[in-house]
């Protein structure tokens, strides 16, 4: 229909010229009638509960990586000459990011191991709350899309591994790849308790730019719907 | 609340935004649903959905005129759902109808879907419309963006209802002279 896409274009014209011709009847904050005011405020607090889940205020961060050469080895240059790239990702209010000066051991409460350039994620009392990295992925015909053959590095080891088959759950899925969160997990053997323990994680893999990240969060440090936001807001960028 | 402070809230994250969106900007959102779609019903989930929508862009949008932002989002989403409710024969006749009057300004043989994006179109409907002199240009925007009846902006701008025909008929046709001209007609 022609006269359509007239109709649709006049839609992005420039908002001034919009702002300008508004009729007088719709001014902002002139008030809808009652009955009309109370169903929109119903509907207004319904979509508040929907968000609270993502109450907590979130900062944006970008992420550059290789965040430098730290770490780097003759072994992992293949990871570090990788194309710069960007990753945007918000986190709580208040969090900061801190490059991770050695590699951490698996009694420490977030490990992200087999990750490379990491950063700590550390909250508003300075305590280590997560940690993100990331690695390169080959792409292998006929499962370019298989999380087990895209997070290879972190998903197959017996005591640590993040689990992209049983908790694996996709949250945002775009042209060039997945976001998803899964449990992360740690064997007795390595918890360093007698027991097996569980961290959250999100991964997120970019399939033009064969790169994936990994977050991993303590237990308890997040609900699922912040972790859900964090995921949600996690976009790669190309420098 | 001031719309620099508003679009403030939901850089924050802050679910006041919602709150603080629908106090001021509800009647708008919903004013330009309803003109589309003339049901109440539908005109609240456009503009529930407009409010998701705007959460959802800032950030990373930081809109210039708040106002206009939401009425944008507001106005696609209401025309995909009339589109959708036309194909059922209900929505409003008022959309129809701005639409033969639009279809005026596009000769016969052309498709202007196929002849641009909508990019293009909106860009050419910029410089169109910031030429024509201020009176013109609100009847227009009032006509075809706010899809109110000749009879009301009449009324609202305080013309006879057939000088505001008469404005529209001029500016459609100089309209249909700018598209050919820019290559948007045959």
């Amino acid at each position: 229909m022609k006269s359509e896409a007239l109709l649709y274009a006049l839609t992005d014209i420039d908002e001034g010229l919009i702002a300008e011709a508004a009729p007088q009847s719709l001014a902002a904050g002139k008030g809808a009638p009652r009955r009309v005011r109370k169903r929109l405020l119903l509907a207004a607090a319904a979509a508040l509960l929907v968000l609270a889940a993502c109450a907590a205020a979130f900062r944006l961060f970008n992420i550059p990586f290789p965040f430098s050469g730290r770490g780097r080895t003759s072994c992992n240059a293949a990871v570090y000459d990788v194309a710069p790239f960007r990753v945007e990702v918000q986190l709580p209010s208040g969090w900061t990011l801190q490059e991770r000066a050695d590699a951490q051991s698996f009694n420490d409460h977030v490990a992200l191991s087999g990750m490379w350039s990491v950063l700590d994620i550390v909250d508003d009392k300075q305590e280590l709350a997560g940690a993100i990295g990331y690695n390169t992925y080959e792409k292998y015909e006929g499962a370019e899309d298989l999380p087990a053959a895209i997070y290879s590095q972190i998903a197959l080891g017996n005591d640590y591994h993040f689990d992209v088959r049983d908790s694996y759950r996709v949250v945002k899925t775009s042209p060039c790849g997945t976001t998803a969160l899964a449990d992360v997990y740690y064997s007795a053997v390595v918890s360093g308790t007698t027991t097996e323990k569980t961290n959250r994680g999100i991964v997120s893999y970019d399939r033009d730019l064969s790169v994936y990240i990994a977050a991993e969060f303590a237990g308890g440090r997040l609900d699922e719907g912040q972790l859900e936001a964090i995921a949600q807001s996690i976009r790669f960028v190309a420098k | 609340m001031e719309d620099e402070k508003i679009v403030d809230l939901y850089w924050a994250r802050s679910q006041e935004a919602i709150r603080e969106t629908s106090d001021k900007y509800a009647s708008y959102c919903r004013g330009i649903a309803f003109r589309i779609l003339r049901s109440a019903a539908d005109s609240d989930e456009c503009v529930n959905d407009t409010y998701l929508r705007a959460w959802n862009a800032m950030p990373p949008h930081r809109p210039s005129v708040l106002s206009a932002f939401l009425g944008k989002i507001t106005r696609n989403l209401s025309l995909d759902r009339w589109k959708k409710l036309h194909a059922q024969k209900r929505g409003s006749a008022q959309v129809e109808l701005a639409l033969d009057e639009l279809a005026e300004c596009l000769p016969a043989a052309q498709n202007t879907e196929e002849a641009a994006d909508a990019g293009a179109l909106a860009q050419l409907l910029n410089g169109f419309l910031a030429a024509l002199p201020a009176e013109k240009r609100r009847v227009f925007l009032k006509r075809y963006w706010y899809l109110m009846p000749a009879k009301e902006i009449a009324r609202e701008m305080g013309l006879p209802e057939s000088t505001v025909r008469s404005m529209l008929l001029r500016t459609r046709q100089a309209l249909k002279g700018v598209l050919e001209q820019e290559g948007f007609a045959v």
